[in-house]
């Protein structure tokens, strides 16, 4: 077990050493970095300060150093905007973006278990036809169309729900479900599919012919196993998935989190400070929730777990 | 239907059935999908690009103040919406194929040695494949946009990062199972060589997992390609892209609901087509395969 | 005789499939008594263990469907009863082992944990008293220092162990009959002889009632009093095991004892029964086993044979004995 853990970390650390490198080179690849990090309007004295912050004059190994040591430090740069440090941008809007991630999250297994699992009990059915036929097409609409066509009805047409910004619950209806909407569909899909293969089973059988009743079969015996694969690939793809998710919803939909910043600074004002703290950030929220998974993986399967 | 008179009812039945199951739609949407593409110059009305400042933001046809000029309305900028959505489907498709093609062989290169030596080659691919999947490649996307500006090869770039571990993923699967059974030790015994146990025997017992894995992928790529350029870190804005045409009309949905529309239409039934297409493959091809 | 603990009427339980419907259980009737054992024999697929789920009304859904017949479990038949009704009976009255031990255990939980469950249901035990009747069943089954080891999981058990483990889940709360179907099948062969010799003591202890389910005579010989043997769905020869051995009736029955290897004859090549087994949704309307039969006649294709009995409780179905 704490084997398995360590493992995982060394992994997580080395992911987060790649994008970080992989970040650190493209910007060298793109000619002069000074023009990157200072961004266009920047005066000769900033960007003097910035060749000494970030040791753009010496050689690219001692660069790569500075900057891997300013990134352990949380040293970013600063805003070529705001002149902010840029972390402090980043963090700044970091909670409104939480907010919204968790809920979705939440929304996400509320929605996709129960339906998957309900899909598979009663396989055939008129429900199961129903969850997979929204299984096929929900796979196929791009969140950020279906964004702009939820504007359409609930802000245009129905003025049920507001177009923008964060303010009330109402506000994070729309992007949930532009967020969940991927990752419904697919776990959904999965779930039942898992689900069948574990109903087959002998323990299931086992477990009825001890008399348990129906709910424990399929919520514990069931859902206990079913859960093992659903959480492996499940992660590996939604996790993502909610990401590109978030960007998208936050930037359809105004929302003051980082995925709008992420988008508005990079592609108006090419900010790169922000949006590179910005990447970094987002990179290290994903890699440390996909650790979570793994961990929680591995106490579900007593096979990793007493290993 | 002369054959089908000559042949055993049972034969026929064996012969039609499977017909009958061929996804049909999906398939004449895909062909459809390709043929515009290549005949897009013949096929559009007017000029994808061209700015009509006069004609802005008009109706579909079949809507109130719309004109047969322009069947699908125009944009912000006068442009025909049918053209644009008519060329976007050269994008799509030139931008997910050549995306799939370089990190598709890529993954198959590096994985079907590495799955059928084992040892440690093979576990330093797996590792090197969890950190791949493990890295959110749309950030790298938007990075990319910031450093080297938005382009095609930035899009595909980030495409073939997002594909390539998929593929090694499954080709090295699929490859430990092949290398397990009878035919591959005769062949050993019959003296071939490593290289051509690989390309003669075990890569075209691949080939069916690699069309379903394909279809699927395609669909995930062109969809990744259009998030990109919705978001504006992906093709650069006057191309007409799907994703950008819908992003064009993002700010103007309730007056001019068209401009987003058709695109994202464009997207959904391609990339249905595919996944349907995808599911069908699978069940044929390989059940066992997950989605992944 | 006393009253049987379970009677069979006419039970015909049928899958709806593509090809059409398979008839699995297609009027088996039997009883078993009291403290007794009922070998259930026949080769892979003719309805053996279908019989079994459908006593327990545990046959797949929605593909099976127990169509028609009687299961009288001390004269109450348990086709009518409630749902609510029969989870009560399993595991309490009646219990079944599987065939593989190694994936009728639950992955996920606890050796512990999958005992205790039946006993909480079915004996309303908790905390500690339940955990202490949980170590004693797994001793019952000879779970070496059974009570260290309640809270390890199945794979770190061997084969043999897990269906002991199996065992004790199915005679935790003491039912009056134990169905086994082929519990044996899947482990090495000196286990196999002690895992059928703990049964055969648990049952001199307890006086459960069995079902013995098997395609392998010598267990038959070692561990039952009667024999049903089961053919396309029917039971076809049913006899205490003494007088199947030695007399007997159903040409069937008989190509299954000559396919026994036996060690004190000297033979040149062994028997085998010609053919395949009838495919199940295609049944012809007389004798299933009549194309198989080196003693059929025209008869015997068309018309089912009646039931005839040959002496106190030995029945056969075939127009030779008729």
């Amino acid at each position: 077990m704490g084997r398995y853990i360590l493992g995982h970390i060394v992994q997580a650390v080395f992911t987060m050493w790649i994008v970080v490198t992989l970040v650190f080179g493209l910007v060298r690849l793109a000619g002069s970095p000074v023009d990157i990090l200072a961004g266009e309007l920047a005066s000769r004295e900033q960007v003097e300060a910035l060749k000494q912050r970030f040791g753009l004059d010496k050689p690219l190994h001692v660069q790569y150093g500075m900057y891997l040591w300013g990134i352990l430090r949380g040293d970013f740069g600063e805003s070529v905007i705001t002149r902010e440090p840029a972390m402090a941008e980043v963090l700044q809007r970091s909670w409104a973006s939480v907010q919204l991630g968790a809920v979705a999250m939440v929304f996400t297994l509320a929605m996709a278990l129960p339906i998957g699992v309900y899909a598979a009990v009663y396989r055939g059915r008129r429900l199961d036809r129903l969850a997979s036929a929204f299984g096929i097409l929900g796979q196929a609409v791009p969140p950020f169309w279906l964004g702009i066509l939820l504007i359409w009805l609930f802000a245009g047409q129905l003025r049920w729900l507001p177009a923008a910004g964060k303010s009330g619950p109402a506000s994070f209806v729309m992007p949930v479900i532009v967020i969940s909407w991927y990752a419904v569909a697919g776990i959904m899909r999965l779930t039942r599919s898992t689900m069948l293969d574990v109903l087959d089973s002998e323990y299931i059988k086992l477990a009825r012919i001890k008399g348990l009743p129906e709910h424990s079969v399929i919520w514990k015996h069931g859902l206990k196993n079913a859960a093992i694969p659903v959480i492996t690939y499940g992660a590996l793809i939604f996790v993502g998935l909610f990401l590109v998710g978030s960007v998208v919803a936050e930037t359809i939909f105004t929302w003051p989190g980082v995925g709008r910043l992420i988008i508005l600074q990079s592609v108006r004002f090419r900010d790169f400070p922000v949006v590179q703290a910005a990447v970094i950030f987002i990179c290290f929220l994903y890699v440390t929730v996909n650790l979570f998974v793994d961990i929680l993986y591995s106490y579900l399967d007593p096979r990793i777990r007493r290993a | 239907m002369q054959i089908a008179i000559r042949v055993p009812a049972a034969r026929v039945k064996r012969l039609v059935v499977p017909l009958r199951q061929v996804p049909v739609l999906p398939l004449a949407i895909l062909l459809l999908l390709v043929l515009t593409a290549l005949l897009a110059p013949v096929l559009a009305p007017g000029s994808p690009t061209e700015q009509n400042l006069g004609k802005r933001l008009l109706p579909p046809a079949w809507v109130g103040g719309g004109s047969w000029d322009y069947p699908l309305g125009t944009d912000l900028f006068g442009r025909d919406i049918l053209s644009r959505v008519i060329y976007g489907a050269r994008i799509s498709l030139m931008i997910s194929m050549t995306a799939i093609g370089v990190g598709g062989l890529f993954g198959i290169l590096v994985a079907l040695p590495a799955g059928y030596l084992g040892g440690r080659v093979d576990m330093l691919l797996m590792r090197a494949v969890d950190v791949a999947l493990s890295i959110p490649t749309i950030l790298i996307g938007i990075v990319l946009a910031v450093t080297l500006g938005p382009s095609y090869e930035a899009v595909i770039s980030v495409i073939v990062l997002f594909v390539w571990p998929r593929y090694a993923r499954q080709v090295r699967g699929e490859t430990l199972a092949i290398k397990q059974r009878d035919f591959i030790a005769l062949a050993k015994i019959a003296g071939s060589s490593r290289a051509r146990i690989l390309i003669v025997h075990i890569f075209p017992n691949l080939v069916p997992t690699l069309l379903v894995l394909s279809s699927l992928q395609v669909g995930a790529a062109i969809i990744m390609e259009a998030t990109l350029s919705f978001l504006g870190v992906g093709i650069p804005p006057p191309a007409p892209a799907w994703g950008v045409m819908v992003a064009d009309g993002k700010d103007l949905v309730v007056s001019a609901w068209w401009v987003s529309l058709f695109p994202g239409i464009a997207i959904l039934l391609t990339v249905l087509s595919l996944n349907l297409l995808g599911d069908w493959l699978r069940d044929r091809l390989d059940p066992k395969l997950r989605q992944v | 005789m006393t009253q049987p603990l379970l009677q069979v009427e006419n039970l015909r339980t049928y899958f709806l499939s593509r090809w059409g419907t398979v008839k699995a259980v297609d009027g088996v009737s039997f009883s078993v008594h009291p403290g007794e054992t009922l070998g259930l024999v026949g080769e892979s697929g003719c309805g053996k263990s279908v019989t079994c789920l459908s006593i327990l009304r545990l046959v797949p859904q929605p593909a099976g469907k127990i169509v028609g017949g009687r299961v009288l479990w001390e004269g109450e038949d348990l086709l009518k009863k409630s749902e609510v009704e029969m989870r009560r009976i399993r595991g309490g009255c009646i219990s079944m082992i599987l065939q593989d031990p190694m994936t009728s255990l639950n992955p996920v939980f606890s050796i512990g944990d999958q005992v205790a469950e039946g006993i909480a249901i079915h004996r309303r035990l908790k905390g500690k008293t339940l955990w202490q009747k949980t170590a004693e069943v797994l001793g019952l089954v000879r779970i070496s220092s059974a009570k260290a080891r309640l809270r390890d999981y199945p794979h770190q058990f061997s084969g043999g162990m897990r269906q002991r483990v199996v065992g004790a889940i199915s005679l935790a709360c003491e039912p009056r009959l134990l169905i086994a179907d082929e519990p044996t099948t899947s482990l090495d062969v000196t286990i196999q002889l002690q895992y059928l010799n703990l049964l055969k003591e648990i049952q001199r202890r307890s006086g459960v009632a069995m079902i013995f389910v098997t395609h392998d005579f010598g267990i038959v010989a070692k561990t039952c009093d009667r024999v049903a043997v089961m053919y396309a769905g029917r039971i076809v020869e049913i006899a205490s095991v003494r007088d199947l051995f030695s007399r007997p009736a159903h040409p069937y029955t008989r190509a299954l004892l000559d396919s026994i290897p036996n060690l004190e004859e000297q033979v040149d090549r062994l028997y085998s029964i010609e053919g395949q087994p009838p495919a199940l949704h295609s049944l012809p309307p007389g004798c299933a086993f009549a194309p198989r039969c080196p003693y059929a006649t025209r008869r015997c294709d068309h018309e089912y044979p009646p039931e005839v009995s040959l002496n106190s409780g030995h029945m056969a179905l075939c127009w030779r004995v008729a």
